[in-house]
């Protein structure tokens, strides 16, 4: 169905895959305008779905989603216009759709948000039973860059870790030591705090992470066990362009 | 100070004044044909129908009558009624026509998807073009009613309407033989939205 034309076109209820979608073929030179979504689907299920080679214009499109910031499955090869918008709360002003220019100044705050040198945080909760010896991800894997370890947090809860001898963070860097903090667990019971610098066993400031690597937590000589929580933050100073990291 | 006057068996070639069409989509020099369920009138079968007074019962019928890119005009008067209930049960598969649903809200002609969920319209002629059409649904889970697979169909100022505890999974399904599709100011309405589309 190339060169179709959709204008003026209004919906809205709960759609499990999208309100209009291009899902077999993709479609060319589409236009898109003055469309009007809103797709109540809990998931969230975003209200467009195209196809990543998908071509055309899209102006004035309004997606409004239950949750999240996927308001179109993908912004396919269309040009999207300032005026599309996707919206994921009542009364808010609109996200913008479509990859903003290097040149906008939109496209420059976001390039400035994820240069070298900026900072990015990981939060992550671990149930003490689930530290091992064998260890438990924090992170993911990193990309597009080396992460300056800066700091790390953690916070237990009123119960805290249990069992082991020693809780342990470390990387699978290829370089440097492994084990960057320690912490005996008995240290780490009800409502203690620690940071990078206060473990008693392990403290080594200035770790990198590695691109392609990540953090792992892990209990010596005893899994812990219980179900105390212990909150983890861990500070990462870029030390290049758009790396980045999420929690496990 | 207004004048008016009536035609009751329409103008089978359009109509003007002052080289002004009067209706916009009477401006045609194809056949207009009328359909109206609601004219106790209305058949299918007789020669000399489709004029205002006696018109077509069906637009699937009137579709018969018309003539490939003639330019010809099924009008559909308001509170006209058709129900679709298989597969391919209405088929716009002549191509170049106009079909002009008149009325306003839920008075407009409609057209009802009911019985089985691959009940649909088959638009298998190119060029093919509904004004202010209303299409609901009388059944959960319709697969594709309005299954496109000519090229240049055209909906301006349509309407689709589930109902209560109907969901329809695709109101409007384009094949890729469907270039040049053209919607231009189409509403979903959802039912109670008590499902998932």
């Amino acid at each position: 169905m190339d060169n179709a034309i959709l204008t003026g076109i209004k919906g809205a209820g709960d759609f499990g895959t999208g309100i209009i979608e291009n899902v077999t073929d993709e479609v060319l030179n589409i236009h898109f305008s003055d469309i009007y979504l809103k797709n109540t689907n809990a998931s969230p299920t975003p209200c467009m779905v195209l196809d990543a080679n998908a071509t055309g214009y899209a102006d004035r499109v309004n997606c409004r989603v239950a949750s999240g910031t996927t308001y179109v499955s993908s912004v396919a090869k269309l040009n999207w216009t300032g005026t599309c918008l996707g919206y994921n709360a009542d009364g808010e002003g609109g996200d913008p759709i479509g990859t903003a220019d290097a040149s906008s100044i939109e496209g420059k705050i976001d390039a400035l948000a994820i240069q070298a040198g900026t900072v990015i945080s990981v939060q992550k909760t671990l149930v003490s039973s689930a530290v091992l010896q064998a260890g438990v991800d924090i992170t993911g894997v990193s990309s597009a860059g080396d992460l300056l370890i800066e700091d790390v947090v953690m916070s237990t809860d009123a119960t805290g870790l249990a069992v082991g001898t020693n809780f342990t963070i470390e990387s699978d860097n290829a370089n440097g030591v492994a084990v960057f903090f320690g912490e005996t667990v008995a240290n780490l019971g009800a409502n203690k705090t620690e940071s990078l610098a206060t473990g008693s066993v392990t403290a080594i400031a200035g770790v990198v992470l590695e691109t392609g690597k990540k953090l792992i937590a892990k209990s010596t000589v005893a899994d812990c066990t219980g179900a105390g929580e212990i909150d983890i933050t861990i500070k990462f100073r870029r030390l290049a362009a758009g790396a980045t990291i999420a929690s496990a | 100070m207004s004048i008016s006057a009536n035609y009751p068996n329409g103008f089978a070639k359009g109509h003007t004044s002052f080289e002004i069409p009067l209706i916009d989509v009477m401006n045609s020099d194809g056949n207009v044909f009328w359909v109206d369920s609601t004219n106790g009138l209305a058949s299918d079968s007789a020669a000399g129908r489709g004029t205002f007074n006696l018109p077509f019962a069906t637009i699937d019928y009137a579709i018969g009558r018309c003539t490939a890119n003639n330019g010809d005009i099924i009008i559909v008067a308001a509170g006209h009624t058709e129900t679709v209930i298989a597969a391919a049960g209405l088929a716009l598969d002549v191509a170049g026509i106009t079909i002009r649903f008149m009325g306003e809200g839920a008075n407009r002609g409609t057209i009802t998807f009911t019985t089985a969920v691959t009940a649909d319209m088959n638009v298998d002629a190119a060029n093919v073009t509904m004004i202010n059409p209303r299409f609901t649904a009388g059944i959960d889970a319709l697969t594709a009613p309005i299954d496109v697979n000519a090229a240049n169909f055209k909906i301006i100022g349509g309407t689709w309407e589930d109902g209560t505890s109907i969901d329809t999974t695709d109101c409007l399904v384009a094949a890729a033989t469907a270039t040049g599709l053209e919607l231009h100011g189409f509403e979903y309405i959802a039912g109670d939205e008590g499902g998932t589309q």
